[in-house]
């Protein structure tokens, strides 16, 4: 975890700051005095706390792609492992197909002897 | 008289080799029954699934939370400005919807780990094999008392039941192994899988809980504090009985994020009990209080499936 540590506490303490703003943005007290504002400085405001919020989203993606990049890294041993319970699956269920065959071949060997005993 | 000879031949090599061989492969080597991996490999696809559901819904919510400011941005600003804040919020949804997807195909390699392992512990090949080893040394048992004129025929249903024993403890053996080998090798990495994933989990909370916050309060001002401050308002019975019953859900709304908190909660636990399993200290009383907590889990994604939309007020509910 170590690698991604340094980003992810970064980008969680500004994400933190950004979303305590952008409550305080959305408080009906703020949109209260908006609304007694001039119409430009109200288009302004409205323009400026959207292009927050997207900022926002975009961090919080940022933040997401740390951890799956994190979760990738760890997908080669996953499917590893994946790969290997399956091969362990499969030789047994070989196992009990070869002991199905050979089961086949004593009892047809069983009749043949049994025509020339 | 080689039959004999054989025979006793036979059992010291078992003796010697087998016998040991049988030890190594399903007592040494693995000091849980299968039966605990079994459980716990279905917890972990169990959750696996419930993780999945609820970063299918966590897109939905947070597009609708976005459109849900979007439509409050909306003002004098003029098209070309209102078209460009869409656009821009719309490619940051996008990018969003599409970084939950690759999460979720991490989530679904997880659950596709915890299938193969639930089938290498639930596989019946020890079982399957016995009736045709039985069968097999049966048969081999009466041709070679035919063939080399000796009593073994005699012996056959013996010699059946022992190759079927043999046979099958030496399958449950490798089984056993193979499984012991697995929690060995990939011990550090369900472990760093599954902490990623309480991270990712509180992550998505803290998002949700911010999303959530802000429609709360909007709803709060509109249902609650704006009426209460406008002296025309509230004048009949039905008018307070709606706003009283707004303000108690404002209120006490906890907007279900206990999903979360139950999904993230699952996810430690999970990650101990996979230690305990890969230490062997796994006990199946540990597996069962899991699977509760888990069912719980599954109950609050359900109902925060419920929540996605805004929410309505008591007057809106009354007059649909």
């Amino acid at each position: 975890m170590s690698s991604a540590s340094g980003p992810l506490v970064t980008k969680k303490d500004t994400l933190d700051e950004l979303r305590l703003v952008e409550r305080a943005a959305y408080a009906a007290k703020t949109e209260k005095a908006v609304a007694a504002l001039p119409e430009a400085e109200q288009s302004a405001f409205l323009s400026a706390r959207q292009a927050l919020s997207t900022g926002i989203r975009k961090l919080s993606k940022a933040k997401m792609a740390d951890i799956r990049k994190e979760l990738e890294a760890n997908a080669k041993e996953l499917s590893d492992g994946i790969d290997s319970l399956t091969k362990s699956l499969g030789d047994l269920e070989k196992a009990v197909r070869w002991a199905m065959a050979i089961n086949k071949v004593v009892g047809v060997l069983g009749r043949v002897v049994s025509i020339f005993v | 008289m080689p039959s004999r000879e054989m025979y006793g031949t036979a059992l010291r090599l078992a003796r010697a080799f087998l016998i040991p061989a049988l030890m190594a492969a399903s007592g040494c080597s693995l000091h849980r029954p299968v039966g605990e991996v079994s459980r716990f490999a279905g917890s972990g696809k169990q959750y696996s699934d419930a993780v999945d559901a609820l970063l299918a819904e966590t897109g939905d919510t947070v597009v609708d939370a976005e459109s849900t400011k979007l439509l409050r941005n909306r003002g004098p600003q003029g098209e070309d400005a209102l078209r460009s804040q869409l656009e821009a919020q719309t490619e940051a949804d996008r990018e969003y919807l599409e970084e939950l997807r690759l999460v979720r195909d991490q989530t679904r390699l997880l659950r596709a780990y915890f299938v193969a392992l639930g089938k290498l512990a639930d596989t019946d090949a020890a079982t399957a094999i016995k009736p045709e080893l039985e069968a097999t040394g049966k048969g081999l048992a009466t041709i070679g008392g035919k063939l080399l004129e000796t009593d073994w025929a005699e012996r056959a249903d013996a010699a059946g039941r022992i190759s079927a024993t043999l046979g099958g403890l030496i399958v449950k053996g490798v089984q056993r192994a193979a499984l012991a080998r697995e929690l060995r090798e990939r011990a550090s990495t369900i472990t760093r899988a599954l902490l990623l994933q309480e991270i990712l989990l509180e992550e998505i909370r803290a998002d949700l809980t911010q999303q959530y916050q802000i429609i709360l309060d909007e709803r709060y001002e509109r249902t609650v504090a704006a009426p209460y401050a406008d002296a025309g308002s509230l004048e009949t019975a039905d008018d307070i009985s709606a706003w009283k019953a707004d303000r108690r859900e404002t209120i006490a709304a906890r907007w279900e994020l206990e999903a979360f908190d139950a999904a993230t909660k699952a996810a430690q636990e999970l990650r101990l009990h996979w230690a305990s399993l890969c230490s062997g200290e796994l006990e199946p009383e540990d597996v069962a209080s899991f699977a509760d907590d888990l069912g719980e889990t599954i109950d609050v994604i359900d109902a925060f499936r419920d929540l996605r939309t805004d929410p309505k007020t008591s007057k809106e509910k009354a007059d649909e």
